[in-house]
């Protein structure tokens, strides 16, 4: 898997694309999928910004989780690389890296 | 969906209730569902050993109180081990679908009394713990593991219904004013003083939007009902309390599954299940109790239910429709936010509440109602219980 693209999976009968991989495709339960690579491009659909950080987060709070629509029309759930970048809803953004973690950061384009 | 076919069911009845103290417990996990068990198999003047079924709702018990098995363990405490004891999992919906489950094999005619019960034991543990706990909820690969927490996807629905409605962080926080309000009449409440909107609004940011006051507390808590067929329910009791309806769907487990951000499907199709039975609408309601797990939870829930409206919600919080002396009084055992939320027991702490308001016996009684709804919520709306109430007007 290349480090710094979002892979979806594709089925191959209806074209739906979904993260993550799934043995069944939950339109038309077809179970044969094939691997794209997705632009990375999208506009923050929502956000908010974590202060009381769950055990199993790295991260030191207070930092910004976003969902993102991407330009192929499927949400991911990552966040701002930088954390005191304002996340208003329709903002364009763009895949920065994907981290040791697998965590999407995005920056504000 | 299908439609379920038409298959003969039998009116059933709720004939006892119990509910501990909620708040910081020095109980273990099966010892707060005992509590709230033996009070209402007392309340119903049942036997133990007339008992035939145990549904026990509980989420985190095997993570956070290191203990499994609590539906027979249940069975076993109460001398009453030989009969089928089973545990329901849907995260903070777990007791409305115990609570369900009891209903429906009463209703087929399997039983004739059962017990559901629903407990959580969660002070015991860190924050961080129980935050992690409770982020299972969700979908942990595709969202949490982004460092998401369970307030922090509520706190994405809540920024989305403010941008898409132009609902005020002041609405909102009247939500928590008035829960802490109602609070303050409920004994068993785990917070029973009030708060107002300023005070919601500068309270401790936990995951912005959403503050400290638009939460509920970690909480430890057990509620039971004992329910038996409407025609033998007042041999046992003067005043028992009809289940008219009854609705449970599953929706999306993750945000990113939503078709709409401001709502959650599961309600109006769980609410919609439970109309249909019981031949009522939102309108139709009298008293109401929410799944207010964070603020902006009960404005989402009573949109979906059909009291208001989409986006409609946070004015007419505001206004007061939904005070005690509104229309549509709603969580007036203060909910979730000023009561407490063992989440397992949450869903049968909503029926003690509406049960003893439809008997007019209620700490924090609403005027003279015949009809409440109760709406149980599962994680960021993947799954929710609906169920509507009646009062037994009749002579049997």
């Amino acid at each position: 898997m290349e480090p710094n693209n979002i892979q979806a999976y594709q089925c191959n009968t209806c074209k739906q694309l979904f993260l993550p991989p799934k043995t069944i495709c939950s339109a038309c339960r077809n179970t044969e999928t094939t691997k794209v690579t997705l632009s990375g491009h999208g506009k923050i659909m929502t956000s908010t910004v974590v202060h009381i950080p769950p055990n199993y987060s790295k991260k030191a709070p207070p930092y910004t989780v976003i969902l993102v629509k991407l330009d192929e029309g499927i949400p991911v759930m990552g966040q701002l690389n930088d954390s005191s970048a304002q996340a208003l809803i329709g903002t364009a953004v763009s895949l920065k890296e994907i981290n040791e973690d697998g965590i999407y950061l995005f920056d504000v384009d | 969906m299908s439609q379920n076919k038409k298959i003969s069911m039998r009116p059933v009845s709720i004939i006892g209730v119990g509910c501990t103290q909620f708040g910081k417990s020095d109980s273990s996990i099966i010892d707060l569902a005992i509590k709230s068990s033996v009070e209402a198999i007392n309340s119903a003047n049942v036997k133990y050993d007339d008992i035939q079924s145990i549904y026990l709702g509980n989420f985190v018990g095997e993570r956070l109180a290191n203990q499994g098995s609590l539906g027979a363990m249940l069975a076993d405490r109460l001398g009453i081990s030989d009969i089928p004891a089973t545990k329901t999992e849907g995260a903070c919906a777990s007791g409305g679908i115990a609570f369900r489950h009891a209903f429906l094999t009463i209703a087929l005619g399997l039983y004739d009394f059962v017990l559901a019960t629903g407990v959580e034991k969660m002070t015991s543990s860190s924050t961080p713990d129980v935050t992690a706990a409770l982020a299972t909820a969700g979908d942990m690969e595709m969202e949490m593991y982004a460092g998401l927490t369970f307030p922090g996807a509520f706190a994405m629905i809540m920024a989305s219904h403010m941008q898409k409605y132009g609902t005020t962080r002041e609405q909102i926080a009247s939500v928590s004013v008035k829960n802490h309000r109602n609070g303050t009449n409920n004994p068993k409440a785990m917070f029973q003083k009030e708060i107002n909107v300023e005070d919601v609004i500068t309270s401790r940011e936990i995951s912005e939007p959403i503050r400290l006051f638009d939460c509920p507390p970690i909480s430890d808590g057990a509620a039971s009902v004992l329910l038996c067929p409407t025609e033998i329910a007042k041999n046992f009791v003067d005043n028992p309390v009809n289940i008219l309806g009854s609705g449970h769907a599953s929706g999306p487990i993750s945000l990113s599954g939503m078709n709409d951000l401001t709502s959650f499907s599961a309600t109006a199709i769980a609410a919609n299940e439970a109309y249909a039975m019981s031949g009522l609408r939102a309108k139709d309601i009298d008293v109401i109790e929410v799944h207010d797990c964070f603020s902006i939870a009960e404005i989402v829930a009573l949109e979906d239910l059909g009291f208001f409206n989409k986006g409609e919600g946070g004015p007419a919080t505001e206004s007061g429709i939904t005070a005690l002396n509104g229309n549509y009084p709603t969580n007036p055992s203060g909910g979730l936010i000023a009561k407490g939320h063992p989440v397992g027991a949450t869903g049968i702490a909503q029926i003690y509440e509406l049960t003893k308001q439809l008997q007019g016996i209620s700490t924090n009684q609403t005027n003279e109602p015949e009809t409440a709804l109760a709406h149980n919520l599962g994680g960021v709306g993947a799954l929710s219980t609906v169920h509507i109430l009646g009062k037994n007007n009749g002579t049997k």
